[in-house]
């Protein structure tokens, strides 16, 4: 790569020890090899540690944004306090070229007795701003965090939104040529949100580089032009953002499911249980995630590809996904109904499948035994997630369960490869295609009109 | 922009290198980048301390006028038999006390410094030192303190001041420097080995019974402990400076500047440690 870049991070490797106690002694090893004029121990892993970060690289231009995403442990963090100073590699080197601006936590160092206007001054400082500097930005500052009746009143008065207003605006006004952004951005209401990314696109038009850790695929997606995943320490090189949203929501979603599944498995009864003795410990209400009349029983649900029947649990966006589940019917059922539903992360009964309705079987009449239930739903619109499956099994006469198990299966959609679906909250849970026509129906009133809407 | 395109930060594994003076230097230059920074905290740390506390200045005074009672008392109920001062006991002990009360607040001040910073360590990428450095300032406010303190008194017990009053604080810089590379030290290793600062307190508690702190070195009886207090540097580093202040004569120049060099030499020993370290301590804060 030419000579134009603003972050160079090259071959960094990072460890740390899993326990207390090692931390401990291991620093005191540390630190008396480096009293007697030794190295760090940092290219063997010792018994009790781990590698936080393995190998990462990357080149920043400027006027570029990286945008680092990865789950809770993920090394983000490490590599961010990295490239702030405050820890050494282990192994590898990281150049930055010019200023360093650190919005690790806007705010950081605020004295909560001292006014506005003094830790304005303390906060410039802190980010390597001059006296002088500080006082010819000063008012830029107040006017941007709009908080200028407030600037002599003590921070600790503030409200938190207050702080991490006037945070944000020292940070950004120290025009630095490298931003380091953890996370913040998402602070104060609707206006000073859009104030605050128009200035860091402003910023990076001026050349600054911006790297941001982010848990938002949103946020990293407006802002970034280049991503970096961390899977464990393990990077992935330079992505494009949406990549880099898509790993993100991938590995939350299975991180979620195999915690689901972790529960949904202590749950499950052991195989050599009795039916009979399931049947009678079956509770009779619908309190618990398990109930029923004592008419019909699940034992287990499975989740397979519709094209060889093997159980699994990931799906790609829009694959028909095979369900299968084994009822005991114990007394005679007439026009029995199955029916599924599914819970997202944070919604239940998001939508349900029944087999009242469905194309194939209709209603029909059981006789005691045993049944193998299957069901193919036919391209789901589920977005990207996790979701889990609730069953039940009805009677068309009868009108409540014969049997239902909450969270009796989960499963993850993997995140659409041929368009990038974002939004800020990650909220949505299906996808439908839609087309979209824009066209101009009148002009603003007036400039005036529009200038003269309410500042918020 | 900031123009400051040139300037490139370059962090690796063990980029400790250099002698101690070299490290010192780096650590000097550091500290003057982040000057204003450093004064700054000061006076933050100065006017938050005091606007919380409803006696305020007061409690500035009172401390060292305290710490001298106990050998006041000792020394009036015929418990403590110091020997013949230049000066009124009080004020003897009083200037003894307050001299090395400068050796133990600059340990303590320097040696809680980087806990004391430890968010602004863990979010912003001023230099340790720096932050440390603020201390220093900590440090200056409560000797300028002391040194006011000591020439009222002296001055109200109607003692002549000798020549070496207007020299007194520059006398008293060795203390400083020796407490500001101790505690230096101290603040990095303190923060892996918990107990490293107690001990220190501890021995150097000690260590002031040793020295002719609040009473007269040569009227000792026991040779062995006399020659134990003749061998302790910190002698005269406490005795030159109160000497000169009340116009005795000096006998132990010699003594003295070596003793300094010493106080110099543990000093930048003190940084060395503490660049050395500092990087270690970062995850433990």
């Amino acid at each position: 790569m030419s000579g134009d870049w603003a972050v160079r991070v090259e071959g960094v490797w990072r460890k740390f020890s899993a326990s207390a106690a090692k931390t401990l002694r291991y620093g005191m090893m540390d630190t008396a090899r480096r009293l007697v004029g030794g190295t760090k121990d940092s290219h063997h892993l010792r018994p009790g540690e781990f590698w936080a970060l393995q190998n990462v690289s990357f080149d920043l231009r400027r006027g570029e944004a990286l945008g680092i995403m990865g789950v809770n442990g993920s090394g983000k963090t490490t590599l961010l306090r990295i490239l702030n100073g405050t820890y050494s590699p282990d192994q590898g080197s990281v150049s930055l070229r010019g200023r360093v601006g650190s919005l690790i936590a806007a705010g950081a160092g605020f004295s909560p007795l001292l006014s506005g206007r003094e830790n304005i001054h303390i906060n410039g400082l802190l980010l390597g701003l001059t006296s002088t500097e500080i006082r010819r930005r000063f008012d830029e500052i107040v006017a941007f965090a709009g908080l200028e009746e407030f600037i002599d009143m003590p921070v600790r008065n503030y409200s938190s939104g207050m702080a991490v207003r006037l945070g944000f605006s020292i940070a950004v006004a120290s025009s630095p040529d490298i931003l380091l952004v953890d996370e913040v951005l998402a602070v104060g209401d609707i206006a000073f949100q859009k104030r605050c990314y128009d200035r860091i696109h402003a910023m990076r038009e001026q050349g600054t580089a911006i790297i941001l850790v982010s848990h938002s695929v949103g946020t990293t997606w407006s802002v970034c032009d280049c991503g970096l995943f961390l899977n464990k320490g393990i990077p992935t090189g330079r992505i494009s953002p949406e990549e880099l949203g898509r790993l993100y929501e991938l590995q939350n979603a299975k991180t979620l499911m195999d915690s689901a599944r972790r529960n949904i498995e202590g749950e499950a009864k052991p195989e050599s249980q009795d039916i009979h003795q399931a049947l009678k410990d079956l509770p009779r209400d619908h309190g618990g995630v398990t109930g029923g009349s004592g008419d019909a029983f699940v034992d287990k649900l499975e989740l397979f590809d519709v094209r060889d029947g093997t159980q699994k649990h990931e799906f790609e966006f829009g694959e028909d996904i095979g369900l299968r589940m084994e009822v005991y019917v114990v007394s005679r059922i007439s026009q029995a109904i199955f029916r599924y539903s599914f819970d997202a992360a944070h919604y239940r009964f998001i939508c349900n499948v029944d087999s009242s309705y469905a194309d194939g079987m209709g209603l029909q009449d059981l006789e005691p035994g045993r049944y193998w239930v299957s069901t193919r739903v036919r391209a789901p619109r589920f977005r990207s997630g996790t979701y889990t499956v609730n069953l039940a099994v009805c009677q068309k006469t009868v009108g409540t369960h014969l049997f239902f198990r909450a969270k009796a299966g989960v499963f993850v959609v993997r995140p659409r490869s041929d368009k990038f679906l974002h939004d800020s909250e990650s909220l949505a849970v299906v996808d439908f295609d839609a087309d979209f026509h824009c066209k101009k129906i009148d002009e603003p009133r007036s400039a005036e009109t529009v200038a003269d809407a309410p500042a918020v | 922009m900031t123009g400051s395109l040139e300037q490139v930060t370059v962090y690796t594994p063990d980029d400790r290198r250099g002698g101690v003076l070299r490290t010192a230097l780096h650590s000097f230059r550091e500290t003057w980048r982040f000057r204003q920074l450093v004064w700054t905290l000061f006076t933050r740390d100065f006017k938050a301390q005091f606007k919380q506390s409803l006696l305020g200045y007061f409690w500035t005074v009172v401390g060292p006028i305290l710490g001298v009672v106990s050998f006041v008392l000792m020394n009036f109920m015929g418990i403590l038999r110091p020997g013949a001062t230049p000066v009124p006991y009080p004020l003897y002990a009083f200037v003894g006390t307050s001299i090395w009360g400068f050796l133990m607040s600059s340990i303590g001040n320097m040696s809680g410094g980087l806990n004391a910073h430890a968010e602004l360590i863990m979010r912003t990428n001023v230099p340790k030192i720096a932050l440390v450095g603020s201390a220093l300032a900590n440090i200056a406010y409560g000797a300028l303190v002391n040194v006011v303190l000591i020439l009222f008194f002296t001055l109200l017990s109607g003692v002549p001041l000798g020549w070496g009053a207007a020299v007194f604080p520059l006398l008293t810089l060795p203390l400083l420097i020796l407490g500001t590379g101790i505690g230096l030290a101290i603040s990095v290793i303190g923060i892996v080995a918990k107990d490293v600062s107690r001990l220190v307190n501890q021995f150097f508690g000690l260590l002031m019974f040793l020295t002719p702190v609040f009473y007269v070195a040569d009227q000792v009886p026991n040779r062995i402990l006399h020659r134990l207090i003749m061998l302790n540097p910190l002698t005269y580093l406490v005795e030159v400076p109160r000497d000169a202040l009340f116009g005795q004569p000096i006998s132990a120049w010699p003594q003295y500047w070596t003793a300094a060099g010493g106080c110099f030499l543990v000093f930048l020993i003190g940084i060395k440690v503490f660049d050395l370290v500092q990087d270690l301590v970062a995850e433990r804060l």
